[in-house]
């Protein structure tokens, strides 16, 4: 089985209005797209966020594998780790969140991988469901019948988070494994978007015919006009199946300042010959 | 419990056993087996009995019954049959021979209990072979058994080492890869043998050896794939040694973050209940080992989830149940964390759902739940095949074929 997986995506990050350093970072680089949400004292959130998107990063450089991705991630809570023990009085610590295209025996699926309260949205056939599952405690008090979806974003301690990459604590990130479709289309976001800007503002612009670009910048610029009240960051990617055996080469082509297309062509693995 | 070849049925299931006559019926030996399975007292067994031979003493056959009731053992017999063992009270002798209706007896805390056949004086030359429940030709069935057991050295593995206990101050450490590459995250490899299934059922020849039943799936590979199915590798594009789970990646020193003082076990865990005699740990409402029959006495601890049993998939290989699996075209896999990967199986028809089915492991509990449009068939031994209904969830059962369509189909081979 051989054929092609097209890829377009957008991302962007900032800072918002209330705060003066962003500890969010931002991995936009085919076929890994991760939002990180850096916490703890003296900067050392970003400092933690910057490790794991590059840890991962170093892993977008070749075809990524679900074990690469778990190493990947072990190798930044290590890291994380030391900032901690260096004398930070809160622990280091950051959230991981977002997609990564793997190939499965030849098919390229989605990885989706989450730990913390980031959140990976998938918009397949016109509809927008959130894949990943919060580790917050809004999340655990959803579950537990003691609070509605609609109380979650007043509730009080909707800040707090029940698993993180780093803190000292093992890590303990969930993974969904989806088929890439005909076509897909999934959004990646730190909680400053979510916690601002309503779910049906944010699904309407998904569902829309824009582009990447413009839907990252209609998102960010809906948060702060919301408050801005945390850094809040946003990838969106947009992916085409195509199954024909036409061979398209790889081509790079930057259309504006943040978009890019990146074709990946997929072939069967190694055992089966080229 | 072990038993010596011969020409009776002997039944065996945690629940006791029984040794019944070379003609009887396979259908109803089934049913009783079931009872005993199920955990059916001594009355109901017996009355089972007679209500499928009849009602007259004429009719009735001759047989042995022991089953479980807490730690004693209720026995009954007829014909030419001994019980022999050892109790508190002393050596156990009951005869069989010589009596119009039947001989029964509690046996109080018996640690050795066997069945024979008297005319089976062959016994003495023929090797035992370990059985942990089915249905098999017998002279004679060895019910329970001392701590020490002597065992033929052909055909059969040894018993298992008693399983480790983790302590609370124990860390957790990265895994090594155990014999067929899959590795797995569990404090120690040789957690691996805790589970000694040398079952011998209606299968017997597949299980002899039960390194042979361990995931010995190869990697995708599509060019050799005649019958369109793959399992699928998780792992790294040219890692060609079988099925790799994701590993517990190992940090610069062996010792993981050090501010974790009492570190749970990672990977998926059950509470069970180690038996005292053989170490095999048991589901914690058995009342009997499920591996040797003893009763099982002490709390419930809880361990790293043994090896639930076998499955063989489509492509027609074994393999162990030690993950949750999901099947189709071109499955979707939900939440899972990295101790806990699915198997992938693709069988590529377009008949087939791109999810089709998938087994779950909660607990001791092998789940199969239908996600299949045109539906999967499940055959059930000793029921009529029906469909299961559209996301419909059943407890799995030896010997159930899970079948997805287009001669594709997922059987329960063994359960623990």
């Amino acid at each position: 089985m051989s054929g092609t997986v097209r890829v377009d995506s957008a991302s962007g990050t900032d800072v918002g209005k209330q705060r003066t350093l962003n500890e969010d970072a931002v991995l936009d680089h085919c076929p890994v797209f991760i939002v990180a949400d850096g916490m703890g004292g003296h900067e050392a959130g970003e400092i933690a966020s910057a490790i794991v998107v590059e840890e991962m990063s170093v892993i977008s450089q070749g075809q990524p594998t679900l074990d690469g991705v778990g190493d990947a991630l072990h190798r930044a809570k290590l890291r994380i780790d030391e900032l901690s023990a260096r004398g930070a009085k809160r622990p280091a610590g950051t959230t991981v969140s977002g997609v990564v295209m793997v190939m499965l025996d030849g098919d390229p699926y989605w990885l989706v991988v989450n730990l913390g309260d980031s959140r990976t949205y998938h918009v397949a056939r016109g509809e927008v469901s959130q894949v990943s599952v919060d580790h917050s405690e809004v999340q655990e008090m959803i579950d537990a019948g003691r609070l509605d979806a609609g109380q979650a974003h007043t509730y009080d301690r909707r800040n707090v988070i029940t698993r993180v990459l780093g803190a000292g604590t093992p890590e303990r990130p969930d993974y969904w494994l989806l088929p890439v479709a005909d076509h897909d289309r999934w959004l990646v976001c730190s909680d400053g978007l979510t916690a601002e800007v309503p779910d049906d503002v944010i699904a309407r612009t998904l569902v829309s015919e824009d582009t990447p670009q413009a839907i990252v910048d209609s998102l960010i610029s809906a948060s702060l006009m919301a408050g801005g009240h945390d850094n809040v960051s946003v990838i969106v990617v947009d992916a085409w199946r195509n199954g024909a055996d036409a061979v398209v080469e790889t081509t790079v082509e930057l259309a504006g300042q943040d978009d890019y297309e990146h074709t990946i062509k997929y072939l069967p693995t190694e055992g089966a010959g080229s | 419990m072990r038993y010596l070849q011969g020409n009776w049925l002997a039944i065996a299931a945690p629940g006791g056993g029984a040794l019944l006559p070379p003609d009887f019926a396979l259908e109803k030996a089934m049913e009783l087996w079931d009872d005993l399975r199920d955990g059916c007292g001594f009355s109901a067994v017996l009355q089972h009995l007679m209500a499928v031979s009849g009602s007259s003493l004429v009719d009735l056959p001759q047989f042995a019954i022991a089953v479980h009731e807490d730690a004693d053992v209720h026995i009954a017999l007829r014909g030419p049959l001994r019980l022999t063992g050892r109790a508190a009270s002393g050596d156990v002798q009951v005869s069989g021979l010589d009596i119009t209706t039947w001989h029964e007896e509690r046996v109080v805390r018996p640690t050795e209990l066997c069945m024979v056949v008297v005319a089976n004086d062959e016994g003495e030359h023929l090797a035992w072979l370990p059985l942990t429940g089915g249905i098999v030709r017998a002279g004679a069935l060895e019910l329970l058994a001392p701590a020490v057991v002597e065992i033929a050295p052909e055909d059969v593995p040894p018993p298992p080492p008693p399983p480790p206990t983790p302590s609370p101050s124990e860390v957790v450490e990265p895994p090594k890869p155990s014999h067929t590459g899959a590795t797995t995250l569990m404090p120690d490899d040789d957690a691996d043998d805790e589970v000694p299934l040398h079952s011998t059922t209606f299968f017997a020849d597949m299980f002899a050896d039960p390194d042979a039943v361990r995931p010995a799936v190869p990697s995708s590979a599509a060019d050799d794939d005649h019958d369109g199915m793959t399992v699928v590798s998780l792992a790294a594009e040219d890692d060609h040694d079988g099925m790799t789970v994701l590993s517990w990646p190992s940090g610069p020193a062996e010792s993981p973050t050090p501010q974790v003082a009492a570190a749970p076990i990672a990977g998926p865990t059950v509470l069970a209940r180690l038996c005292g005699s053989c170490g095999a740990p048991n589901p914690t409402q058995k009342v009997a080992c499920r591996i040797c029959g003893a009763a099982l006495t002490g709390d419930a601890v809880r361990i790293p989830r043994p090896r639930l049993g076998t499955i063989t998939l489509p492509s027609g290989e074994f393999m162990a149940i030690e993950h949750p699996l999901v099947i189709g075209r071109r499955p979707e896999v939900s939440r899972f964390s990295a101790t806990d990967v699915p198997v992938v199986v693709k069988v590529d028809d377009p008949h087939i759902s791109s999810t089709h089915l998938k087994v779950d492991l909660e607990d001791w509990s092998v789940l199969v739940t239908n996600l299949g449009l045109n539906g999967t068939i499940l055959r059930r031994p000793g029921q009529p095949d029906r469909g299961m209904g559209d996301g419909e969830t059943v407890l799995a059962q030896v010997g159930d074929v899970y079948d997805i369509g287009s001669g594709a189909a997922l059987t329960i081979a063994e359960l623990a």
